[in-house]
């Protein structure tokens, strides 16, 4: 279950101007925020005085002033609170990775599994409306298990209790958003005027008001209505968009349907962008663009001593379209001759449209590269080793990092547990001391290992002799060479510690056989590693009751 | 075998097994009833033992270490599995000079082939093909020529053979030499720790192969194929010359070095 933080900061405007022009705003004194609207000036912002004073956002200036001459006014900076309540979001990333800002006056953040950190979810709150109120911030929070449901809670939950002793914190439990949100008014749900107005004129007020009401009921009383003042929604078809609107908030606030969010982006570290006015239309022009851009990027690298991991370039088309590509590198580099190669090779399915007005190059992951001293040195070894770094990185980049790698040795005795697969940053390809394996102990492994043992037919002798003739893939093998048995026991503590119970039963059993592994040879030299799940008579194996099985695991060669 | 004194280190190298038929067949049968395994598995060990004698060359020649690269297919993973790191000692290379590429298609396989001769810092590229069409071939050859970085190629045996290879080899598989402690054998009469009749004489022994050259483009061949028989010796990591017939002894012993 998700929970989710909503913090609507009710003054966020006027606030925010008196914290950043200290006098500007009287606390004593009814003071507003204007802005020019289509008819005159109106407010858009109040202080706390002038709310008591009865003055509210949206009123028309001059009916202010009629009502309090010595009104104190200040032009409205919507840009500069845009910006505020961003780096506002930015902070808030302290109670959870995912959160960005919520409309003009309020922020989102996903708080799963975080409140314990803070001592649960009350203490989040506390913390939280502390440090905005340090900062001179008025806030009201809602929690929830859903983004609609915790807005609704923060902006409208409050407006039922009286006088400012009301706690800026209005929590829903977790499995109980539906019974809480009941009382709140449908403006909660975010929907538009137009909506807002025929909801109130069927006489649906609350948000519980709608839970019984079948989607077709709603579709067909929104269509009906009739009357003045519903200039949005004249046509039937509009109505109907209108009536899946409701539905749709509604699934999304209760949690029925998934509300796509966008959280904020890390900002770049570094970044380079350049804009081109006439367009770059040609491949050559883009690729020319771009290692410019890329030498500048490198060079400011360079003072720093650091290599980029992650790189991001962003295309932005002349009519307002935007593309990005993201590469990354298996070590730190700021060798823009690479870095160009490797974006290229993504570049080249790309639609550059009518042209292409900006680029912009950002390193959003780098790490610490020295200089590393390369013309003077004889020794291949680093030019061997830059090579193939770059070499991994373009594989990489076209197939998918998990495509490339080297193997590694696992302490396990079940064969399919012995490797597994590492990234190959930092292979050197030099010689280790190499045990030659012990031919005659039985300990042999073939060099290719099947993904899923096959099944075979075998005819053998009972109890433990090698097969004397098996039917592998429908051809009939007679064996003439065998050396083994080899015996692996399964491993008994990954019955006790649950982890198999994750797999399915019928592997969890094949898993618990002991096995016999034969390393046998075909008349046609065909060399084959097969083993027997169980044993004949019965003994140590769990599974007794059942007939062993043969399988081919491996091939030698 | 590949190196200054062997083949060609610039060039691509063709390897394909010999078809095979299944036991109690006669004649051309092709499909799924061929028996496909044995020969290719024939031809993989060739591959990973140039590839183990490629590394050793180089260690020797005191040449910077560098990984080799090997391009699998998922396809054919799926059907003749994929390397197993816990068998990569019979043949002497070690997981860090073994660098394993898996694609989809045959066209990435391609590309990663090239790429990885371009990059010139590989001791070896290997990949697995049905064929190879001319223009890719030459393509890789080039690549192969300019960065002096050895390509082995194993293309199905039923294909037509690839264009612009400096040699193309033909591997049959054989059975086993016989076991060290067989009766017979040279080692057993020393020490003869199992006596007759223990099922010594079952074990396999060493890996042998029939390994036919059926072009080189250095030295052309007067249309004969030169065939020879060999066995891979996994505690020396090198070739020695084996005896055709399961009877007879091992050869004089010393490593087995074309000079071609």
């Amino acid at each position: 279950m998700k929970r989710f933080v909503s913090v609507w900061l009710p003054r966020f405007a006027i606030e925010r101007m008196a914290r950043a022009r200290p006098g500007a705003v009287p606390p004593d004194k009814a003071c507003v925020l204007i802005e020019s609207g289509r008819h005159g000036l109106v407010l858009t912002a109040v202080n706390e005085r002038a709310e008591r004073d009865g003055l509210r956002p949206g009123l028309r200036l001059a009916d202010a002033r009629a009502a309090i001459p010595d009104l104190v006014t200040r032009a409205a900076e919507p840009d500069a609170d845009a910006r505020h309540l961003h780096a506002l979001a930015r902070s808030a990333g302290r109670y959870g990775p995912n959160r960005n800002t919520e409309g003009t006056d309020g922020i989102w953040i996903e708080t799963t599994g975080v409140a314990h950190l803070f001592g649960g979810e009350g203490g989040l709150a506390r913390d939280l409306v502390e440090r905005f109120r340090c900062a001179g911030f008025t806030t009201r929070i809602g929690i929830a298990d859903t983004p609609g449901a915790a807005f609704a809670l923060a902006r409208h939950a409050h407006t039922g209790r009286s006088g400012d002793g009301a706690s800026p914190l209005a929590p829903a439990p977790p499995g109980q958003t539906q019974t809480v949100l009941a009382g709140c008014p449908v403006e909660a749900l975010r929907l538009s005027e137009a909506t807002l107005v025929l909801l109130k004129r069927l006489g649906l007020r609350r948000i519980g008001q709608l839970y019984a009401l079948p989607r077709a009921a709603l579709v067909r009383r929104f269509r009906d209505v009739k009357g003045r003042g519903l200039t949005g929604g004249a046509r039937a078809g509009d109505r109907e968009e209108l009536a899946e609107a409701v539905v749709g908030r509604l699934d999304q606030v209760l949690g029925r349907t998934v509300e796509p969010l966008q959280p904020l982006a890390e900002p770049p570290l570094r970044l380079i962008q350049k804009s081109y006015p006439d367009g770059l239309i040609t491949h050559e022009g883009i690729m020319s663009a771009l290692g410019d851009l890329a030498v500048t990027l490198c060079n400011d690298l360079d003072g720093r001593d650091e290599g980029v991991r992650r790189l991001r370039l962003s295309l932005f088309r002349v009519d307002n379209t935007a593309t990005e590509i993201v590469i990354g590198t298996s070590r730190a580099s700021r060798d823009a001759t690479h870095l160009v190669r490797m974006l290229e090779e993504r570049l080249s399915d790309l639609d550059a449209g009518f042209g292409i007005d900006m680029m912009a190059l950002a390193a959003l992951h780098v790490a610490p590269l020295t200089g590393r001293q390369t013309q003077l040195d004889s020794g291949s070894a680093e030019r061997h080793a830059q090579a193939t770094a770059h070499l991994v990185d373009r594989l990489a980049n076209r197939l998918g990092a998990d495509r490339i790698f080297r193997l590694a040795t696992v302490e396990s005795h079940i064969p399919e547990r012995a490797q597994r697969r590492q990234p190959v940053d930092g292979m050197t390809g030099r010689r280790v001391a190499l045990t030659p394996p012990n031919r005659g102990t039985g300990a042999v492994r073939p060099p290719f290992l099947l993904s899923r043992p096959e099944p075979i037919d075998v005819v053998a002798e009972i109890p433990d002799g090698p097969p004397a003739r098996f039917r592998w893939r429908r051809i009939s093998r007679r064996v003439i060479r065998a050396n083994g048995p080899e015996r692996i026991a399964p491993e008994w503590w990954r019955q006790i510690d649950g982890r198999s119970a994750e797999e399915s039963p019928a592997a969890t059993a094949h898993a618990a056989r002991v096995r016999d592994y034969y390393e046998i040879e075909d008349e046609r030299g065909g060399r084959y590693w097969v083993y027997r799940a169980g044993l004949y008579d019965g003994g140590e194996d769990a599974h007794g009751d059942r007939p062993p099985m043969w399988f081919v695991h491996g091939l030698f060669g | 075998m590949i190196g200054p004194a062997g083949l060609d280190p610039g060039g691509v190298h063709e390897i394909k097994p010999v078809r095979l038929q299944p036991a109690g067949t006669t004649g051309d049968v092709a499909g799924p009833c061929a028996d496909w395994a044995a020969a290719w598995g024939a031809a993989r060990t060739f591959a990973l033992a140039l590839i183990s004698r490629r590394l050793h060359m180089l260690a020797a020649a005191g040449e910077a270490a560098r990984p080799a690269l090997w391009c699998q297919m998922r396809a054919r993973v799926d059907d003749l599995g994929e390397i197993y790191a816990p068998g990569l000692a019979a043949f002497g290379i070690a997981l860090d000079q073994l660098m394993i590429v898996e694609v989809d298609t045959a066209r990435d396989a391609l590309w990663v082939l090239e790429e990885a001769l371009c990059a010139g810092s590989l001791a070896l590229v290997a990949g697995t093909f049905e064929a190879i069409d001319l223009t890719p071939a030459r393509r890789l050859a080039l690549a192969a020529q300019a960065h002096a970085t050895p390509c082995l190629v194993l293309t199905h045996p039923q294909t037509p053979a690839m264009a612009a290879t400096a040699s193309r080899w033909r591997v049959t598989p054989l059975d086993s030499a016989p076991h060290p402690f067989a009766e017979g054998s040279p080692a057993v009469a020393d020490r003869s720790p199992a006596g007759p009749g223990s099922g010594a004489d079952r074990l396999p022994g060493a890996h042998r192969l029939v390994v036919g050259l059926e072009r080189l483009r250095a030295r052309p061949l007067a249309g004969a194929v030169s065939q020879a028989c060999v066995s891979w010796c996994d505690e020396t990591f090198c070739f020695r010359m084996a005896a055709a017939v399961r009877d007879r002894t091992d050869g004089a012993g010393t490593p087995w070095r074309r000079t071609a």
